[in-house]
């Protein structure tokens, strides 16, 4: 239950944290924002992805390496702990990366210490202690439960946003609805929600139709004949048709004839100096650590970079939850919603881009610099301080488990990043040889959560 | 600097190596150190694409027929020596092979293998069970019936060795061409004349077949029909951890190996019975199998039940190129000049490879007899001159 | 004083300059830069740099970003212990296609 309280060890000291919540978003309400080192350079990295799927925040828990804190629930009496230092290459090596970095060439370590001989083994010995990261778990894990095969399914839709709502709707015959959130409409119908109870969705018209389409179709697969099975995620995919999933821990196999891939998207921040930084996220991350977790951000400051329908929500939870969101638009942006925006008093600037972020000289925060983006009217370079940035910019189609089966991929930029080649939008299909038809839609598809988020509003 | 040419290969050639994996780019290096010029390597795809960069990496002196254990051996030399010998770390740890057994039935030839390979001045030891926790102190060894160490044996980064040897194939003039494909030897009057590759055709006198799996295919180009059968064999990559793991640990009883990487990874993989034999390259179906990650899986915690926690990454497939009695194939053949093979590896391409490419630049050059090349020529199948080892795993 | 870092892959610490520090050695395709940096090899199995990576040696080689040919995505998307694996039950070998009717 969320409000009860739970006690865990942290390298020696008690936290006092709220239960209901990851150990991530624990640790950082406890002002712990530095959960892992880099391999390389040992720099801090915190949570990035909120949902296990980067390296950021693999911590020691009860004795188990590299566990994803971002998505592991918080139980009283855990033991967490940062792990080594020097993964990979050693504290030593790392300092002297992070000073002479700039003088050591990619891949040192094949063209260095290799001659005479003996220096090679000599080489060899003292950097293998300092490899790895991460300590064998301390002992063997009880024996589980046999995992469960569902058998042959016609139709697997991955991803209950609105693209894969409205395709399990649409499909014939018996349909499995899997989605790795607690409800169907994903994380934005959930912060809709929220935020049009606080009534700070007002003004937004776009968000407000949005949130009745995705209702609307959240309703009505509740009602139809369809298998919805939440809290589950498509772990890996192997040809011709065979899917493992994930439910908490426990795993569970199927086959299908058709695949409806609705996965949505994957946060893509960019390229830029500073995008490691711990409390540099994108707006997935973002939204998962409000909705899921409940993310106590009262009083703080929250700065949203980039555009788009994804931006104002944020903004708008963010402002029923009793944080400051400030924005930098990057892009130009419809009318309306900028209007609404100003009218709600939040700091707004346009016509700079982000350039680089850091963490502030006295630790307690970010600072992001930003300089006159390539169209009219952009000002002088500007410095923002905020206690996260938050990266809203075109998001990455999830391609994995479609390629696991025998999808061919190709990189189309405009379409945010691997899609099929020759998708050219939602509801493009193939059939792999042997193997199941697979339909692409939504963003998974390559198409913006603007179009998205319209057809969804369209459908109410 | 690995220049790799992707644009028209050269007119001619005093001799075209076919594959870019461990043999092709060993024995491009070798000839050249024998005086060869102008060498050409082909590779279809990239270095290491092949058998060398999906194996696991694993050279161990352990086998039961003295033969083997001489080429192993001589290899190992090769190894400790390569990083000073290339001027690149190729990462060669000799953290030992524990070999163990689950059948009492092996035990005797275990003992002695043991013997010949001491004989040979192979450091291996024989171990009841419980011996086998001072070499892996969180081994399970309730179902260990006996196990042999060798503390020299051990495993390198294969990429590292293709790279490390394209480098040094480089600094010699040796081109190499990738996204290269062989698609006929034009041989008259009993010679080898050219090669042609879909960039163009290079005349040539000497061609050397090391194209792996792919090698069979190549040879029936010049009428020549190899035995090997193709196999798809598995292998996956866990998380790194700390070292906690020393050798390559490897039962004879179910095919499973398994090494902790200079990553820190446990890198492993299982041999599967079930697996189609392949003759074709257009059967080789390399993709992902779950049966492979659960079997590696229980197999694995079997054994060490402490890597339980423990996540596997990735897993990825490669073909083995088998010959009848699992030993390569070494030579020429009777009747066509300038035609080689160094193929047939059977899993065990990455360990011996070094060795055999030495060994044949050497005998093709300067046409002195060889034992082990004769030994392991096409002939010994026609003849029945055949000795398997009893120690092929995985 | 380094350069700023732009990270491509931060599992395995690459920055923009060192992929294009390999691309300039000789490692011209995405499986080879994979195994030389280390991009994609992390714990995220590229879910964070190989768009961007594919995206950066399209620039390098000057070629359509469609034109870049991926490195393989090899399964499980997210890594699973062998405590999780072993639950399931080992899969009947595949059938040979070459011997199915």
């Amino acid at each position: 239950m969320a409000g009860d309280k739970a006690t865990i060890r942290f390298e020696g000291r008690d936290l006092i944290c709220r239960t209901g919540t990851s150990i991530a978003t624990a640790l950082w309400e406890a002002g712990i924002r530095h959960l892992s080192h880099s391999p390389k350079y040992g720099r801090p990295r915190g949570v990035t992805c909120a949902r296990g799927q980067c390296t950021a925040c693999l911590m020691r828990v009860d004795g188990v390496p590299n566990v994803r804190v971002c998505e592991t629930p918080l139980r009283d009496g855990m033991v967490v702990e940062r792990q080594d230092a020097g993964a990979f290459y050693g504290a030593p090596m790392q300092k002297m990366l992070a000073v002479g970095g700039d003088l050591v060439p990619v891949g040192f370590y094949y063209k260095w210490f290799t001659k005479p001989a003996i220096l090679s083994r000599v080489f060899l010995s003292a950097i293998r202690p300092l490899t790895g990261v991460g300590r064998l778990p301390e002992r063997a894990e009880a024996e589980a439960e046999p995992a469960t095969d569902l058998g042959r399914i016609p139709t697997v839709v991955v991803g209950a946003g609105p693209a894969g709502l409205s395709a399990a709707l649409t499909s014939d015959g018996p349909v499995v609805l899997v989605d790795e959130n607690d409800a169907p409409g994903g994380l934005r119908l959930a912060a809709l929600d929220e935020a049009a109870a606080a009534g700070c969705l007002d003004g937004f018209a776009g968000l407000t139709s949005a949130r009745a389409g995705l209702n609307h179709l959240a309703e009505g697969v509740a009602a139809a004949d369809v298998d919805l099975r939440t809290g589950v995620r498509v772990v890996a995919g192997y040809h011709p048709g065979g899917l493992v999933l994930r439910h908490g821990a426990e795993l569970a196999t199927l086959a299908c004839d058709r695949l409806v891939w609705a996965a949505g998207a994957l946060d893509a921040p960019g390229l830029f100096p500073g995008n490691d930084v711990p409390g540099v996220l994108g707006t997935r991350a973002l939204l998962r650590l409000l909705v899921r977790d409940g993310l106590d951000v009262t009083g703080r400051t929250i700065l949203l970079v980039g555009g788009g329908q994804d931006l104002w929500l944020a903004a708008a939870l963010l402002e029923t939850r009793g944080a400051h969101p400030s924005i930098l638009l990057e892009s130009d942006d419809n009318g309306t919603d900028l209007a609404t925006a100003v009218a709600r008093r939040w700091p707004l600037h346009t016509g700079l881009v982000l350039d680089r972020a850091h963490t502030a000289a006295d630790g307690s925060g970010l600072r992001a610099e930003f300089v006159p983006g390539p169209g009219p009217g952009g000002g002088g370079r500007l410095t923002l301080d905020a206690d996260l940035v938050v990266v809203c910019r075109r998001a990455k189609p999830i391609y994995d488990i479609p390629y696991q089966l025998g999808v061919d991929l190709h990189l189309a930029p405009e379409q945010g990043g691997f899609v099929p080649r020759g998708c050219t939008g939602s509801g493009w299909s193939t059939t792999v040889p042997n193997g199941p038809e697979v339909t692409f839609v939504g963003e998974a598809a390559g198409e913006t959560p603007e179009t998205v988020l319209a057809g969804a509003g369209e459908a109410s | 600097m690995i220049p790799m040419s992707t644009g028209p290969v050269p007119a001619t050639a005093d001799a075209v190596v076919v594959g870019g994996g461990i043999n092709g780019l060993t024995t491009a290096y070798e000839l050249s150190k024998q005086g060869v010029k102008n060498i050409v390597v082909l590779e279809k795809n990239y270095i290491g694409a092949g058998s060398t960069g999906r194996c696991g990496g694993g050279i161990r002196q352990q086998w039961t027929t003295e033969e083997n254990i001489r080429l192993a051996q001589e290899s190992v030399r090769m190894y400790e020596n390569m990083s000073a010998e290339l001027g690149y770390q190729v990462f060669f740890r000799q953290g030992g092979y524990l070999m163990v057994t689950e059948d009492e039935s092996h035990l005797t030839s275990m003992r002695e293998a043991v013997t010949l390979q001491n004989r040979c001045d192979v450091p291996t030891e024989f171990l009841q069970p419980e011996d086998c926790r001072r070499i892996v102190p969180d081994l399970d060894v309730s179902a260990i019936k006996g196990a042999t160490f060798c503390p020299r044996d051990g495993t390198a980064y294969p990429f590292a060795v293709v790279w490390g040897y394209a480098r040094a194939c480089h600094r010699r003039n040796i081109a190499i061409h990738i996204r290269t494909a062989v698609e006929d030897i034009e041989c008259d009057d009993g010679r080898v004349r050219a090669v042609v590759t879909d960039r163009g055709t290079i005349a040539t006198p000497l061609v050397v077949n090391c194209a792996g799996p792919w090698a069979r295919t190549l040879a029936a180009k010049v009428g020549i029909e190899l035995p090997n059968r193709q196999e798809r064999h598995e292998i996956m990559v866990s998380e790194s951890l700390k070292p906690f793991l020393g050798p390559m640990v490897i039962s004879i009883s179910n095919g499973i190996y398994f090494s902790q990487s200079m990553r820190g990874e446990i890198v492993g993989g299982i041999g599967d019975p079930a697996e189609p034999h392949w003759t074709a390259p257009e059967q080789f179906d390399t993709r992902s199998q779950l049966r492979f990650a659960v079997r590696f899986a229980k197999a694995l915690l079997a054994y060490y039940p402490k890597a339980g926690g423990v996540r596997l990454m990735r897993q990825w497939a490669g073909m083995y190129d088998v010959t009848p009695d699992h030993r390569p194939i070494l030579g020429g053949v009777p009747g066509l000049e300038g035609y080689f093979h160094i193929c047939g590896f059977s899993g065990h391409g990455f360990m011996l490879g070094p060795m055999t490419g030495k060994r044949m630049a050497k005998h093709v050059v300067t046409g002195e007899r060889d034992d082990i090349i004769e030994s392991l020529s096409l002939d010994r199948f026609a003849n029945g001159d055949t000795v398997a080892d009893a120690f092929v795993v995985g | 004083m380094s350069k700023p870092k732009i990270f491509l892959c931060r599992c395995e610490d690459v920055t923009v300059d060192e992929f294009t520090a390999a691309f300039r050695e000789g490692f011209t395709e995405l499986e080879s830069l994979k195994r030389y940096t280390g991009v994609g090899t992390g714990f995220c199995q590229g879910k964070g740099c190989l768009c961007e990576a594919t995206g950066e040696l399209a620039r390098l080689r000057e070629l359509e970003p469609g034109d870049i040919r991926l490195t393989t995505i090899r399964p499980p998307s997210e890594p699973l212990t062998f405590s999780q694996l072993a639950t399931l039950q080992v899969p009947d070998p595949a059938a040979d296609p070459e011997e199915t009717p």
